[in-house]
């Protein structure tokens, strides 16, 4: 008997041990892994993504704004379907014409593809689908099917001010990221930072009150509120697109600006691309060429030249030129004027009255390289001019220094020397402004939930005096009245204009055929409002800005007179 | 002998009370605990709801302020842009001269 009860206990401390052992086992040793994997049952944590900011035109109305697309996902274990009947069923809806039978049998195979791989539980389908495009799927019911709200964005004026603003896409993680424009120069801004939610739930997925429940709100990107006038962006497209068509250009580019402030009110290149499908466009088409395209600017140039001297005090709007009888000799070469007639003792109004290339040499003569190069250093060329869009470059200027008889010849003409449209608008726009500097600015104010921060910029600081940009307004009005253009100048305004032909110089020489056609002017020229820069690449209906560039400007200037309620002279 | 039956008397009641009462609180407890989860999801599911009614709404308003949309209505509304600006000179005033 006593044997027995021995045997009894020993064999209930031989389970006894072995429990003890198995509880070590699962306690000690699989004890991380059960804890995680029950966490997982009860826990719930969820990235809450920040809101991008919107980017906003100067009545608050949207040029971009955030909005929701869904993320289409399958999770696989709960898929009851076929994969090719799921493809069948959702392909049409992942493409944007789905009569075109070949992309659908593409799409379908992609997706079916992606449903067959083995060991993937979650798999992404097809990223931002549209709300209605979503709420359609969902009308079908089929298991296994989720969707994600994920981030987009809205372009309610569609393609409009593409290269002003840019596009979200995405970086090597995945995330969205800004590219060009305003999205890449204000990424940061735009972003945000995302939050987090962890909660505990229980079986049936209701939260746990009692539970471990942290959350980290999300902080919202911040609006732009910017200079831009929608009217104007949106008159400026349709008449370059005009523009170009009816001149038969390969490309254009049109900006206006306030002088007063810098403030960009609109801006547009051709040809151009579409932010919301970004990705069906080639690298070139991207950049903006108002910041980044470089030309030899022509006679628009003669301008910036011609304020200098007048500063300087090396010239007077009445000074006679003595070396405008003919074709001026200049070390090798001969500097002719554009139509081959000379217009002997011409005054500095009639040298850009007659765009008179000799003349321009005869100023550039009185000035000297060093001075030159000093004014057009304070001009802002050879520098970027600190516009808030992302991709900006600048062609440097020749060395103080280095600039031999031929550089300071040509430079007084506006060839052998580069700028952007940029660049030009803002030295135009400090004669405008009565001789001060500004700095383009596309952004006004940085707009949070309960605060606003204006954009500030350090300008007015003088770069010609008042009295030499008055004389140069001037010569400009009368450039615009009895210059070449006068045929398309808008009687009763006044208008201070230039037109300005370049040259396009390929392998060390110019293209006899291929021409920048451009035209600069402000209004009123007393007190401008706006300036303008239109610029037509190599335009085949003529070749020359008076019968191109400046019809374009003034057909454009027309509306604005109206829209910004400018009035006649008399 | 007869304290310490009535010191056990007083003392069973009491315990059953506190238990009892222990009991009710704790079911109580969990009846609210899981009414308030209940609500709590019911409000973050509304709160979807209404989040995603304002973006709609949003949308709408973001679509409605489309110039180029509000172009189209114009054109097919009749409104057409004047092709000739008419300025009118404003009168300057005068004073009557005295006879």
């Amino acid at each position: 008997m006593r044997s027995r009860i021995k045997l009894i206990a020993a064999f209930f401390l031989a389970f006894f041990v072995l429990l003890v052992i198995r509880l070590a086992y699962w306690q000690l040793v699989k004890g991380g892994d059960l804890s995680s994997q029950a966490r997982n049952q009860y826990e719930s944590q969820n990235v809450i993504s920040a809101p991008r900011g919107n980017i906003l035109v100067n009545d608050k109305t949207w040029l971009v704004a955030r909005g929701e697309a869904f993320l289409v996902f399958a999770e696989v274990p709960k898929i009851k379907l076929s994969p090719k009947e799921i493809a069948n069923k959702l392909a049409p809806f992942f493409l944007e014409n789905a009569d075109d039978k070949i992309t659908l049998l593409q799409e379908i195979d992609r997706i079916e593809t992606l449903l067959k791989k083995k060991g993937l539980v979650w798999v992404p389908l097809k990223q931002k689908i549209a709300p209605d495009v979503k709420a359609n799927i969902e009308a079908l019911n089929i298991e296994g099917i989720g969707f994600e709200r994920v981030e987009d964005r809205i372009y309610p004026e569609a393609s409009a001010a593409a290269h002003l603003l840019g596009f979200v896409g995405k970086d090597v993680e995945g995330k969205d990221i800004g590219y060009f424009g305003l999205e890449g120069y204000y990424n940061s801004a735009l972003t945000g930072k995302p939050g987090m939610n962890k909660e505990e739930k229980d079986a049936k997925g209701r939260t746990l009150t009692i539970g471990d429940t942290q959350e980290i709100s999300a902080i919202g990107g911040v609006d732009l509120l910017t200079n831009v006038d929608k009217t104007i962006q949106l008159l400026i497209e349709r008449k370059l697109k005009e523009g170009v068509e009816k001149y038969g250009a390969s490309g254009g580019t049109i900006i206006v600006m306030n002088p007063q402030n810098g403030a960009i009110l609109a801006m547009t290149s051709y040809p151009s691309f579409d932010p919301r499908t970004y990705w069906e466009y080639g690298d070139e088409y991207f950049k903006n060429p108002a910041i980044s395209f470089t030309f030899e600017p022509g006679s628009v140039f003669k301008i910036v030249v011609m304020a200098s001297a007048l500063d300087a005090g090396v010239v007077k709007p009445d000074t006679k030129c003595d070396i405008c009888t003919g074709a001026y000799k200049v070390d090798k070469y001969l500097i002719e004027t554009w139509n081959r007639k000379y217009h002997p003792d011409s005054t500095m109004q009639d040298v850009i009255v007659n765009s008179d290339n000799v003349g321009m040499v005869y100023v550039a003569n009185k000035m000297g390289a060093d001075l030159l190069y000093d004014y057009l250093n304070k001009f802002g060329l050879g520098r970027l001019t600190g516009i808030d869009l992302q991709g900006e470059v600048t062609p440097k200027l020749r060395e103080k220094g280095t600039w031999n008889v031929v550089d300071l010849a040509t430079a007084s003409f506006g060839q052998g020397i580069a700028v952007t449209p940029m660049q030009m608008i803002k030295a135009a726009a400090i004669i405008a402004n009565g001789g001060l500097n500004v700095t383009p600015k596309v952004v006004n104010k940085l707009m949070g939930k309960d605060w606003e921060e204006e954009i500030k910029t350090v300008d007015g600081e003088r770069v010609i005096s008042k009295q030499a940009a008055k004389e140069m307004t001037a010569i400009m009005v009368e450039a615009a009245r009895n210059g070449e253009s006068k045929w398309t100048s808008l009687q009763g305004f006044k208008v201070a204009g230039k037109t300005g032909t370049a040259q396009i110089p390929i392998s060390g020489h110019y293209d006899a055929e291929k021409t920048i056609a451009s035209f600069i002017g402000f209004a009123p020229a007393d007190n401008p409002k706006f300036i303008m820069f239109v610029s037509l690449k190599e335009p085949k209906t003529s070749t020359w800005a008076s019968e191109t560039a400046a019809p374009l400007w003034y057909s454009i200037a027309r509306e604005l007179f109206t829209y910004l309620g400018i009035q006649p002279e008399n | 002998m007869i304290r310490k039956q009535t010191k056990k008397s007083v003392l069973k009641p009491i315990i059953w009370i506190t238990g009892l009462f222990l009991l009710v609180l704790a079911v109580f407890t969990m009846i609210e605990s899981v009414t308030t989860g209940a609500e709590l999801t019911k409000i973050l599911s509304d709160k979807a709801k209404y989040t995603q009614e304002n973006q709609d709404l949003a949308n709408d308003l973001i679509k409605s302020s489309s110039l180029n949309q509000i172009g189209d209505k114009a054109d097919i509304l009749g409104y057409v842009k004047p092709t000739n600006i008419v300025y009118v000179a404003k009168e300057s005033g005068f004073a009557a001269k005295l006879p």
